[in-house]
This record gives C-alpha cells, structure tokens and sequence, in this order.
C-alpha cells in the first residue's frame, strides 16, 4: 500500500498515447483538423508570451518546507533554501545539524496583542516540552461518516457525484488513511510522538506517510502574524524584516487557551501539528516531486495574505482584500459580532477576546491594529497598509453574499455572510479585453442544484449559505455533495459584477467537469482557475495531500492527452496558503494583510522544462501580474497589490528584493525562447 | 381548462383498454414525457414500470440507477445497481412524489404520504388536495384533483382508475408532465427487487467530513 510506486502505477496516465493517436480522436470528435490545428479564437489574442493559456490549481493548505522542505533541485546547479539545505534536517528527516534554528518558543503574558514577542518574555520549549502532535479532527476509523470511506462506499461517492472530481484516480486513496487513533489525542503514528524535540519533525513511518489523514491547525488571520514574530529588532541582512517565524505552536496552544479559568480546556487541538513535514526524497508526495524534478519550482512563493482560505483566495482574485459593505459598494461598519479584537483577555497567557472576522486597519485605536502598522511603518522601506479609512476588511473565513446559484442573500448581517463586493476582479479585467475566462470549482453544478432547492425552500433567506446547502444535501441525497464544494475559494463569488450578473455566472463560473471537457474539447478559456472540492483539496484532516495530487494528475492527464493545446499552455500549481506549518523562508510584508509564509508555486509548461529553482519574490497576486503582463492588461485598480514592481533581486541576497515591495511577475521562470516537449509524469 | 384535452383523452382511452385486459392488478410500462405549455417537450422522458404494488421510474438525471416507489407506504429509494447501494430518494427526484400507487380514491393520503417521506412539511399548511367534481364533458377513466404542495407549483392531476397513477400532471405555469405510449405488459419481478447485498447510505456523512474542511464556513 505504501510502495513508492503506488500513486504512478495506479494512477495510469494518457501520457503514453502518441500524438497522431490523439490528434485522429480530437478530430473525429470536435471536428478539429486531422494536423491538429483549430480555430481556438483564444490563440488570436496577441500574448506577451507564447503562452495562450493558463491553468491555475489552488490545493488546500500545505507550506514550503512542509512540501518540499527535504527535497534537492533535479536541475543542473540549481538550488533551493529549505529545512535540508539549511542544516535543520537531514535527508532522512530525523534533526540536522541546524536544527535549533528551528526552535519554537514560548511567550510571557503580554497585556496586549502583540506581532514581535520581547525577547526577554521568550523561552525555548525544552525537549518534550514542545505541543506535540494531534489527531485533531482527522477521521479516527474508516467509517460512513465521511472520508476515509470503507471500500463499499466508494459506491456512495459515485452515486453522490457524478462529476468527474471522484474517478478511478481518487476512489481508491479515498478509501485509505484512517489515523486509528482517538480524535483529539497525541498522533503516535509520528516516531517520536509525545518526547519529540523542539522543532520540525517528519510525517513518516511505519504507519504514516502523505496516504494519511492528519491533524489540522487553526490558520487565522491575527495568529498567524503572531506566530511569525516580525520585529525589527531580529533583523539582519539575510532576514531584513526580522520575522523569525519561532511561535507557532506557542500561538496555537494559547490563543484559545482560557488558562485562568479553566487551565485543563482548550479551545482547540492544533498543539504541535504545524512542525510537521512530508519528506520528498523518500518519496512522499512524489507526484509533485515529479513536477518540480521536471519543470519548475519556486522557493519564494508566498501566501498572499496571514492566516486562512477565503481571504488568500480573494487576494488571488483581486490583488485585494474585501471589506464589509452595503451591498452597494459603500463600506459600512459590521455587526459588532464580526469584528475582531485579539488583545488578551486579562489573566490568560494569550486568549484572544474576540476571535472574529473583520478589522478596520486604518483605526489605531482599535485592538491590534497598532502592533502591526507599528511594525510596517518601521519597517526600511515602509510599505503602506493600505488600509482606506472606515473599511472593515474581511481578515478570515466568510461565505460570500451570493449562493451558487446567484441568489443574493437579503440579511448577510444575520446570515454571517458579506455583502456583496464591489472589488474589481481579474475577471472583470478580461471580460473588458474580451479575453476568455473561468473558475471551475470542484462540486459546483451540485451546489447549484442545491442552492435552488435552498431558494425554494426559503432557507436561502435566513440561514447561511454552508448551512443552508446542507440542509438541502440531506433532502436531496443525489446532489449532496454540493456541500464540498467551496464557496469562500472563489472570488468571483464575492462580486457583485460577476456573481450577481446571470449571464457573467453561466459564462464563467462552472465545474471541474466542464474544465475536463474544454481541455477536451479545444474550447478551454484564455485564463482558468481550477479548484477542487474540499474532499479532494488536500486540506489535512478533511483531505490528503495525495488526493490533491490525483486531481492535478487528472487536469494534467487531460491536457496530456490533446498535445496541441498542452504545447501554448502554462498550467501553474499552488496552495491558497500553508495553513498553518511552520516555514523556515523569509517573508517581506508588503501591507497590513501580508505576506504570509511560503508556499510552493509548481510552473508547468514547455517553457518551464529543467528541474529550475526560481528564487525570485511572489505571491499570490504575481499570477494575476503574469495574466496581466502575457494579455497586456493594466493593473486591477490605484491600491491592489499588482501595481507593486517586479522585484530586484540581489546575488548576495538571492531572496530579499533589492527594492521592498515588490512581486514578481513570474516571467522569470519562462524560457521562452527553448520550447521542450516531455510528459507532465509518466 | 385544459389544454391539449384530446391528448388527455387518448391517454385515458389507451390506459383504459390496457386495463381492460390486464390482470386485477396492472402491470405495465410507459414513457414520462415533459412539455412546456405549448406541448413541445422539454427534457428526455422517463420511463415508468409498474408492477407488485411497486413502481420503477429510470430517469436520464440519474441514468445509472432507477428510482423505487413502494405503492403501500409511498416511500422511494434509489438504486444503482452497478455500484450495489441504495439510499433514499428523498427529494431527489419530483417523480418519485407524483408517480405513487394511488388507489382509486385515495389519491391525497398516498401523495400526501409521499410528501412526508420525501422530507417535506405536508401538514395543513403546506398541503392541499381536493378531488374536483367531474364535468359533464370529462371521461370517466380518470378522477382529477387540484393539489398544493410544499415549494411546488398547484397543479392539476388525472389519475387513471385502473392504472391507479396519474396520466396527466398540469401545473399552473401550464407545463404537463403525462403518462404516454403506455404498454400493457408483464413486467419482470427483478426490476422491483433490491438485492440484499446491497448497501443503504446516508448523505449526511459527508456533510459531516466537509464540516471539518475550510469549505464550511458558517461563523
């Protein structure tokens, strides 16, 4: 079950079938020529690049240590800065001879809300002494309760969801993976478990490898700027913002902890989870090893912004950060229940009072928001935190305003849902340029079926919409699945533009299905956002690594198999954000939102052959900078993020840009004037 | 009131000879067709199988499987036969709600049945049904009925009185949804039967695992 082959054998791909095979079959099919050329009106857009198309893949919360952290560059004299080539492991994963760079701390109580701990509140945890790791919310047995399912529920799955997202890919390793262990307890299946020492451990053994569930961690917005550490007084010339990245545990074992009260109950079962790390020269999520041994892997790829999925996503969308509103466009202040206030409650090491949703950062006086404009206007090259006065901007997870289907929710005040969004998306930016455009979401032709059914029986109205739609998964069985599909990872569905407009919803919101089918069908948009469903996102504890590996697989194995549209195609692999690991890489703050750790950005296309490590600085709005550069677009709007330079980056410092802020536009990992044709994987 | 009247008419004309020469209970097969209010059809039909109290609807929404009515307790199911599982339909489907062994005359209480197992409030205010008075001008093959349900449209229903199943359904909005190419035959007891290796599932399962997800984004 574990063999090194297992993902590659069982995951048999079109890879093998020659050209002239797939060019006969297009051709009987979608009336194509017999040499493969089409009148694909995508390929008359002039392009900065040869590059006519562009997937871009989000899994679901997996860093860059915590992915590529124990893996060497295939590339001739490439390099990469990770947990191995620092000296903090060694190639088995087990400490190395740096490994107390890597130490994680703990923190004094502090009287309010902090982003750069005292140095002297901080004390290393002693061997043990370290949160350890947690079961937490992974499925303890396989059982109907969800995934991992029994072998016979793989019927259930395939009744639920006819949508290509569960296929011969995905259904076996859906069925594997159970912790057998209790919820909520020490995960002993990590050797070492409960005297583990202070720092990054490896999620491998005899009973442990990427084919399991594991713990999840809280990945919000306040603690993950606190779990960085960013102080100018840590900083040097390799690391000139001073985030030492060294509370990450420490944040997640208190910022829930009512410890004056009730010192034995935690909010939460994190504890020691974001140490861990996949181990990809044994073989460990090797579908990506096999991508980044063949095409090209970034190093200094970032999370767009601190803390979790929905506000990643939008950042991806927009080059911004959404705020509450009046539904017309006008910001309005939230209900006070949504508004966030992380300062400690008195007599707690670090409990958060009010663990909420929304921040107005261009308030001071407001709970947190002082430490961390302190810290930006310190900061040499002072970024602004481009925060525009009487804006509540949405820091953490909340459902969009429309459902699926385009229904406006009356009430989001009640309903926990924001108004919809006046931002400017990238979709807007190509519907003016007549540039052809998608996001297909994993689930989402169920969650439109769904949302009807919600409409129709008025809990559309009243309920938010995850709620809503459950409760109409469970009347109606055969599109319940609609439920996985993720409302708050695409950005589009904020928009009042796109989601509130029925013609722009049906031209460009759509299925993984319909993704499969244009790559098929030579009808695939000019830019495309792929997201799978949230059993297939590689979210831990509700998903694995390996199943987000079979869905690019899948995208990949269809591009593989219509050779003429994979030749002008750049398919960009990436993450909405760590989720919480641990990460050893510098991170430049570039506004009050982020940047965030790293997380790694996969670039797949003739023109990114090699095994290349690109050091150059990006985030997540880079990729909205390449759409924007290939198709000649201007930047989203005066304050998003896309209007930053490309960076300047120095020999002597190869991941600092010589000119904060910057992002790159990712051009850089393009040769464009070398084309190489091989398989995505074989 | 109607429209399409001579259509409802041979519908009921052929039910009523197919019935002449059935058994005492029917068994039979037929197509469910859907038309818009000008009679063009609207979607794939259905087919209809209907024998041992029970009744087989196979759909082109769900091709791999097939819906089962059971007539005395108008409760459904859906089956897939290739993957060995079956779960409750639920509201999965509008048919498996209208196409009920009615009875005769107790066309309301099965429909109202049917309601209820779906899921859905049939209680006095969400529910209406009445047998309306026949005119003078309509065929005595059938009993019709105004009915009133939850999140549905009113419609108008004819229910054939030796089929015991509606033949017509006419909503407000002036779609219809008929019984058509009925075919009196001996249906084959295997298509009722739920073999018993089968699995009975249950989809809040998986709401339950998304619930653990960043999908799920209630507060």
């Amino acid at each position: 079950m574990r063999n090194t082959d297992r993902k590659h054998s069982r995951w048999g791909l079109g890879a093998a079938l020659t050209s002239a095979t797939l060019s006969f079959s297009l051709a009987a099919t979608v009336g194509v020529a017999a040499d493969g050329s089409n009148n694909d009106p995508v390929r008359a857009l002039k392009t900065e690049s040869p590059i006519k198309h562009v997937i871009i893949l989000i899994g679901e919360n997996r860093g860059t240590d915590h992915t590529f952290g124990v893996y060497k560059p295939k590339g001739k004299g490439q390099t990469i800065s990770n947990i191995l080539s620092n000296g903090i492991v060694k190639e088995d994963g087990s400490p190395g001879a740096n490994f107390a760079k890597a130490r994680q701390f703990m923190v004094t109580p502090q009287p309010l809300y902090y982003v750069g701990a005292p140095d002297k509140a901080k004390t290393a945890y002693a061997k043990g002494g370290q949160p350890q790791p947690n079961t937490n919310g992974a499925p303890p047995a396989q059982s109907m309760s969800g995934a991992p399912f029994p072998p016979d529920f793989l019927a259930e799955l395939a009744v639920l969801d006819p949508s290509p997202d569960f296929n011969a890919n995905t259904d076996t390793i859906l069925t594997t993976g159970t912790t057998m262990l209790p919820p909520n307890s020490l995960d002993t299946r990590v050797p070492g478990a409960g005297m583990l020492p202070n720092g990054p451990f490896v999620l491998q053994g005899a009973n442990l490898s990427d084919d399991d569930y594991t713990g999840d961690m809280t990945h919000r917005f306040y603690q993950a700027w606190q779990q960085s550490d960013c102080s100018l007084a840590n900083a040097t010339k390799a690391n000139p913002t001073g985030c030492l990245n060294d509370l990450f545990p420490f944040v997640m074992a208190t910022y829930d902890l009512n410890d004056a009260k009730t010192p034995a109950v935690q909010g939460n079962f994190s504890e020691g989870n974001e140490m861990g790390f996949y181990d990809a020269e044994q073989e460990q999520a090797s579908t990506l090893k096999t991508l980044a041994d063949r095409f090209s892997l970034s190093d200094n790829f970032h999370q767009s912004f601190q803390g979790g999925t929905g506000a990643n996503h939008f950042m991806l969308g927009t080059g911004d950060a959404g705020f509450w509103s009046d539904g017309n466009g006008n910001p309005i202040v939230p209900p006070a229940g949504q508004i966030a206030n992380p300062n400690p409650v008195a007599g707690t090491t670090n409990k958060y009072t009010a663990d909420n949703n929304f921040t107005n950062c261009s308030d001071f006086t407001q709970p947190g928001i002082a430490p961390i404009v302190s810290y930006l206007e310190a900061l040499p090259y002072r970024p602004e935190p481009n925060c525009a006065e009487g804006h509540y901007y949405m820091v953490d997870n909340t459902n969009p305003g429309f459902l699926p289907n385009g229904f406006r929710a009356p009430s989001p005040a009640t309903q926990n849902m924001i108004p919809p969004s006046p931002v400017r998306t990238i979709g807007d930016a190509l519907n003016e340029k007549n540039i052809s455009w998608a996001y297909f979401g994993g689930s989402y032709n169920d969650a439109v079926v769904l949302s009807n059914a919600a409409v129709a029986a008025g809990t559309a109205a009243t309920l938010n919409s995850s709620t809503a739609l459950g409760e109409a998964a469970l009347a109606d069985p055969a599109h319940s699945l609609g439920v996985a599909y993720c409302q708050i990872c695409n950005p589009f569905q904020y928009a009042t533009s796109i989601m509130g407009n029925p013609a722009q919803r049906a031209a460009h919101i759509k299925d993984t299905v319909d993704l499969l089918a244009d790559i098929k069908a030579n009808t695939l948009p000019a830019v495309s956002f792929g997201k799978p469903d949230g059993l297939l996102d590689g979210h831990p504890s509700s998903s694995k690594i390996d199943l987000f590996e079979a869905y690019v697989q899948q995208v990949l194995d269809a591009l593989e198999a219509n050779p003429k549209l994979k030749a002008d195609t750049a398919v960009f692999v990436t993450w909405d954000e760590a989720g919480g690991y641990w990460d050893s890489g510098f991170i430049q703050p570039v506004d009050f939102f982020g940047d965030g750790p790293r997380i790694p950005l996969l670039v797949l296309s003739a023109y990114s052959t090699g095994g290349k490590v690109n050091h150059s600085y990006g985030d997540h709005v880079s990729l909205l900078k390449f759409i924007e550069r290939n198709w000649k677009l201007s930047p989203l709007t005066d304050r998003s993020r896309d209007n930053l330079p490309n960076p300047k980056m120095r020999g002597d410092q190869p991941y600092v840009p010589g000119n904060m802020p910057a992002l790159s536009d990712l051009f850089d990992m393009f040769d464009f004037d070398h084309a190489v044709t091989q398989p995505f994987l074989e | 009131m109607l429209t399409g009247r001579s259509t409802l008419l041979c519908l009921v004309l052929m039910a009523i000879g197919a019935a002449a020469a059935a058994a005492e209970e029917a068994q039979y097969s037929a197509d469910i067709v859907f038309r818009d209010p000008s009679g063009v059809e609207t979607q794939p039909h259905a087919t209809l199988h209907a024998a041992h109290g029970k009744i087989r609807i196979e759909t082109a929404e769900a091709a791999d499987g097939y819906f089962l009515i059971d007539g005395e307790v108008s409760s459904a199911i859906f089956v897939r036969p290739s993957l060995r599982s079956v779960m409750d339909a639920k509201q999965s489907s509008r048919l498996t709600r209208v196409f009920v062994s009615t009875g005769a005359a107790d066309a309301c209480r099965r429909w109202q049945s049917a309601e209820v197992n779906a899921g859905l409030p049939a209680g006095a205010a969400q529910w209406r049904c009445e047998q309306l008075e026949s005119l003078p001008t309509q065929d005595v093959g059938t009993i019709e009925y105004r009915v009133q349900s939850a999140g549905q449209l009113p419609s108008e229903r004819w229910v054939s009185r030796d089929l015991n199943v509606p033949v017509k359904i006419q909503s407000s909005d002036g779609t219809t949804i008929s019984l058509e190419r009925i075919r009196l035959e001996a249906q084959p007891p295997e298509l009722f039967i739920v073999p018993p290796d089968y699995r009975k599932l249950d989809p809040r399962a998986v709401l339950e695992r998304i619930k653990h997800s960043d999908v799920w984004a209630e507060h």
